[in-house]
């Protein structure tokens, strides 16, 4: 009895004693951060848009921020779950979030309380604009036609992955705009891999989804594409009209950015900005832009968070229109 | 013997009915869909809940053989097995996963008997070491670890 | 037949050689740790692969892909913890024989199946891709809920003993997959305002539980040790006449699989336990399948494997993943500049044919380097059951923390294990929990989509196709209920002993 007892008082003072010596180096290293493993905790799982773009991001940031990235997934909830866990997180800039468009929706859904104020943007690295395609022998092969049909009181379905997800936002938005709400039905899969066979198959008259997501069915034929929601035509569709060309005023998008809990200090999400945005701008990314198809749109912390603040706006607008609103 | 097995055929028939019931109560709760002709949310735990309610009745004639739950020694080391683990996963983070596995390896050997002071003292340090650098190192998974932690290794 | 050429000339490079057995082992590492996935281990690997050339990353990961899926049968049969959902059928059998004393036998069954399962679903991937792709176009929301219908009846027929308990097994698993956010709504439902139970319970940290804690809270409970017992693992050979046994089984099996595997988010954890059960079914001994019955290993192993192929096929022809792990592969072609999709065959063929001709090799590699290692890791029931199933209790913590980095995982472990151990004290079979618990949302997303596509009304159930896979389910249920009671008048034939 008295053995053990022995050496855990000695592990213990040597463990303190080594305690002190550590927080002694991280106070004389804290201008050389980041000097530890930093932490991505994605909220969506392996494999996904979310994944595949943070981790491609993450091997070059490796380099342009010397040190280790770990990324961990924590699916679950539209992503609120990995929010969750990063703002509970020390907020000493080693733990960094994705930060999914829903984050814009949760709060106005009474789904959780978490918000883009409970997290200080580091930036956003690509805009993915939402697209709207049917099948080749779809009677709609424009927005115009789809929206005359929606006020000859046809019902179109429309594919999403929700009721409140990013795609049905855009499109409701649409619908919205147009004056044909409450016509373009919601008919939500589990992402886009259930999505798009329902789309191909006819199952649904209309599909929304990320452009680069189905590149291939419509450089095949299968997919006809009637509008991009972007600001300008994006590269991998140029023939494409944007909805704004078409004389609807919506634009729409999935965003993907990096945040870390509200509090860390500015010098630390300066020196994360500085080296993600080295990492943005490297060769390796450029390359993974280029043969992805995603839309590289970079905006600094400063910019996205304000670019948080509208879009939390503009989704509680909507989803209050929609009923959605708790 | 035979009573704690008469025992156990009227429990579980009572649990499920009870478990039913509850879950009509909160599914009654929960919101509708919004989408026109969604069965709606609550439709799932509605037929669970239901269906446990026939079950349990369907149990009361249900004459299969079943063991009842252990007595003496094995219910005390299951209990404690049970008790250990929920304490392990409740140090994991506070004082890192070497030094919480360590302590666990330490007092569920103790518990299931073993009492040579050599293998105590060594072999919960070299499996939660081992453990340890397997998945950190070798799988990338990051456990946590504080400094006092990774030093009791 | 040019693109096979092109595949084979493609793969003249000793570094895409050298990735298929590297691809196997870190496979075999990643399947046989319970919570380690073969999507995390592939995505751990990808951005190692975007300074590969597009062949060699894609057949590094191919091969982290099959070498996983094989080795989750390590742990099911040895500890009864599936390493891998797919393989939570091969515990059904598995299990039973390596305590009988066969280790050995069920370890190279569920290789050599395996290996057999994922060729055959190779070359069916390989020929028929673009035709097979087609043909899951045409399930569409009305066929889903019946495919989820008929893997739900197997609930009846699984797991011996009772029919209602194992109902009651499946109304729990139902309810545990209902927790979180409803599939069509998105609002959460029975998580109390808890923002981790509002997430929803993960299926790894579930299967860890219900089967691996609560097989080491079992064998603790009836622990004695004092008395150290080396227990047998019995011969490696799968015994006379094994081809004639076990052959039919498995090309069953993976056929059954593989047609499971093509639907988009059905898997090999579904396809395995259907396979088994169409190999209890056309038995002449049903009897002896759950207590160590070889066809049963055979059955489950082939048919995740070759699932695992099928999955491929609207991966390759549509550029549709069809499970997670294919979502990862998507992203490497995708990052390696190429559009997986309806050209790819075309516009890629050395690609591939080069991944066909490189899958087939990682099996014959799979296959030599598991029959080496199982010499190696049968020793883990070697080792005394006072450490052992400690051991266990830490991999099952470890493994459904790694899951998501997340203590909640933990819990929902520990709970699972404490339900499954009650459960099979009351000898409720616990495999239809599971079933359930994976089928049970496909069924009700299906059902509500469904509705929602029809304006509320029931003419979908009497299309063809979903009227005959619910005939098919109905028919196998009624099956099922009266080969249970003309089993239990059998059993009722002498006077029961107490």
């Amino acid at each position: 009895m008295t053995l053990p007892k022995l050496t855990r008082r000695l592990a213990l003072t040597v463990g303190a004693s080594v305690l002190i010596a550590g927080s002694l180096t991280t106070a004389s290293l804290a201008d050389d951060f980041p000097s530890e493993p930093i932490r991505i905790v994605i909220g969506f799982a392996a494999g996904g848009s979310t994944d595949t773009n943070t981790r491609a991001l993450a091997a070059a940031a490796e380099e342009t921020c010397g040190t280790e990235i770990v990324i961990s997934n924590q699916p679950g909830g539209s992503g609120v779950i990995a929010l969750d866990t990063v703002r509970k997180a020390d907020p000493d800039g080693y733990t960094i979030a994705t930060t999914p468009t829903e984050i814009s929706a949760v709060e106005h859904m009474g789904l959780s309380d978490i918000t883009h104020k409970d997290f200080q943007a580091v930036m956003r690295f690509i805009f993915d604009p939402h697209g709207f395609f049917v099948r080749p022998d779809s009677p709609y092969q424009s927005i115009e036609a789809l929206i005359a049909a929606a006020k000859n009181g046809e019902q179109i379905r429309v594919a999403t992955s929700g009721p409140a997800s990013p795609y049905a936002i855009t499109f409701e938005d649409l619908a919205r705009t147009a004056g044909v709400s409450g016509k373009l039905v919601n008919i939500p899969y589990q992402g886009d891999a259930m999505a798009i066979p329902a789309a191909l198959s006819g199952e649904v008259d209309l599909l929304v989804s990320n452009a680069s997501n189905v590149v291939a069915q419509v450089e095949s034929g299968d997919l006809v594409p009637l509008a991009v929601a972007s600001d300008a035509r994006i590269d991998i569709m140029a023939d494409t009209k944007t909805l704004m060309e078409q004389g609807v005023e919506v634009t729409g998008g999935s965003i993907f950015g990096l945040a870390v809990p509200a509090g860390t200090p500015q010098e630390r999400v300066e020196k994360l900005n500085s080296c993600f945005e080295a990492a943005f701008r490297s060769d390796k990314f450029r390359d993974y832009i280029a043969n992805s198809g995603v839309n590289p749109a970079y905006l600094g912390a400063g910019d996205y968070d304000a670019y948080l603040a509208a879009e939390y706006q503009r989704y509680g607008e909507l989803l209050e229109l929609l009923g959605l609103a708790q | 013997m035979r009573s704690a097995e008469r025992r156990g055929s009227v429990v579980p028939p009572l649990l499920t009915l009870a478990l039913g019931v509850g879950v009509l109560i909160v599914a009654a709760d929960i919101r509708p869909g919004m989408l026109p002709n969604d069965p709606g949310p609550a439709f799932l735990p509605r037929v669970v809940g239901v269906a446990l309610i026939g079950l349990s009745l369907w149990l009361m004639w249900d004459r299969e053989p079943h063991e009842g739950l252990p007595r003496g020694a094995g219910l005390i080391r299951v209990v404690m097995t049970i008790v250990l683990t929920t304490l392990y996963l409740m140090t994991i983070e506070p004082i890192g996963f070497p030094a919480a596995t360590a302590l666990f390896l330490l007092c569920q050997m103790w518990l299931i008997g073993i009492r040579r002071f050599a293998v105590l003292a060594t072999m919960p340090l070299l499996i939660s070491a081992g453990t340890y650098a397997l998945f950190r190192f070798a799988l990338d998974v990051p456990l946590p670890a504080t400094r006092i932690g990774g030093l009791l290794l | 037949m040019t693109g096979w050429i092109e595949g084979l000339l493609a793969l003249q490079d000793w570094l895409v050689i050298l990735m298929v057995p590297l691809g196997v082992l870190l496979g075999v590492a990643i399947g046989a740790i319970p919570g380690l996935s073969a999507t995390v281990g592939m995505a751990l690997f990808l951005p190692f692969t975007f300074s590969l050339d597009p062949l060699t990353g894609l057949v590094l990961l191919l091969g982290i892909y099959n070498g996983a899926c094989y080795a989750g049968a390590i742990p099911a049969v040895l500890v009864r913890t599936p390493g891998t959902p797919s393989s939570a059928a091969t515990t059904l059998d598995g299990y039973p024989m390596a305590q009988q004393g066969r280790a050995g036998e069920a370890l190279t069954i569920s290789l050599v199946a395996s290996v057999a399962g994922g060729i055959l679903g190779t070359l069916l991937l390989a020929f028929f891709a673009p035709l097979l792709a087609d043909y899951a176009l045409s399930f569409g929301t009305p066929e889903y809920f019946a495919i989820a219908m008929l893997a739900l009846t197997i609930i009846a027929s699984i797991g011996g003993g009772s029919i209602a308990k194992g109902f009651v097994s499946a109304a729990i698993g139902l309810l545990i997959a209902a927790i979180g956010f409803d599939p069509i709504a998105g609002f959460p439902r029975l998580s109390f305002g808890d923002a981790q139970l509002s997430g929803g319970i993960q299926l790894i940290p579930l299967l860890v539980g219900i089967f691996g804690l609560a097989e080491a809270l079992t064998q603790i409970e009836r622990m004695i040790a004092s008395r150290h017992e080396r227990r047998r693992i019995g011969t490696f050979s799968m015994g006379r006449n094994w081809l004639r046994r076990l052959a039919p089984t498995t090309a069953g099996a993976s056929t059954i699989g593989f047609a499971t595997g093509m639907l988009p988010g059905v898997g090999g954890d579904i396809g395995g336990y259907m396979a088994y059960n169409e190999a209890k079914r056309f038995s002449k001994t049903p009897e002896t399948f759950g207590e160590g019955e070889p066809r049963g290993v055979a059955a489950a192993e082939a048919a995740n494997n070759a699932s695992n192929m099928g999955s491929l096929v609207p991966t390759f022809a549509l550029g549709i993943p069809g499970n997670t792990q294919a979502a990862v592969l998507l992203g490497a072609l995708l990052i390696a500049g190429i559009q997986p999709g309806p050209g790819l065959f075309n516009a890629a063929p050395d690609l591939v044919y080069g991944s066909f001709v490189a899958m087939t090799l990682a099996y014959f590699c799979l296959l030599v380097i598991g029959l080496a290692g199982i010499r190696l890791w049968i020793r883990v029931i070697q080792i005394p059951a006072a450490y052992l199933w400690p051991l266990v209790i830490v991999f099952c913590v470890i493994g459904s923390y790694a899951v998501r980095t997340n203590v909640f995982d933990v819990m929902v472990t520990l709970a699972a294990g404490v339900l499954g151990y009650l459960l099979t004290k009351g000898r409720y079979p616990v495999a239809p929990l599971l079933i359930a618990a994976i089928v049970g949302p496909i069924a009700e997303e299906n059902y509500r989509r469904s509705m929602i596509l029809h304006d509320g009304s029931f003419v979908w159930l009497l299309q063809p196709l979903t009227a005959g896979i619910l005939l098919l389910a109905v028919a196998s249920l009624v099956f099922a209920v009266l080969r249970h009671r003309k089993a239990l008048a059998a059993a009722n034939e002498p006077p029961r002993p107490n």
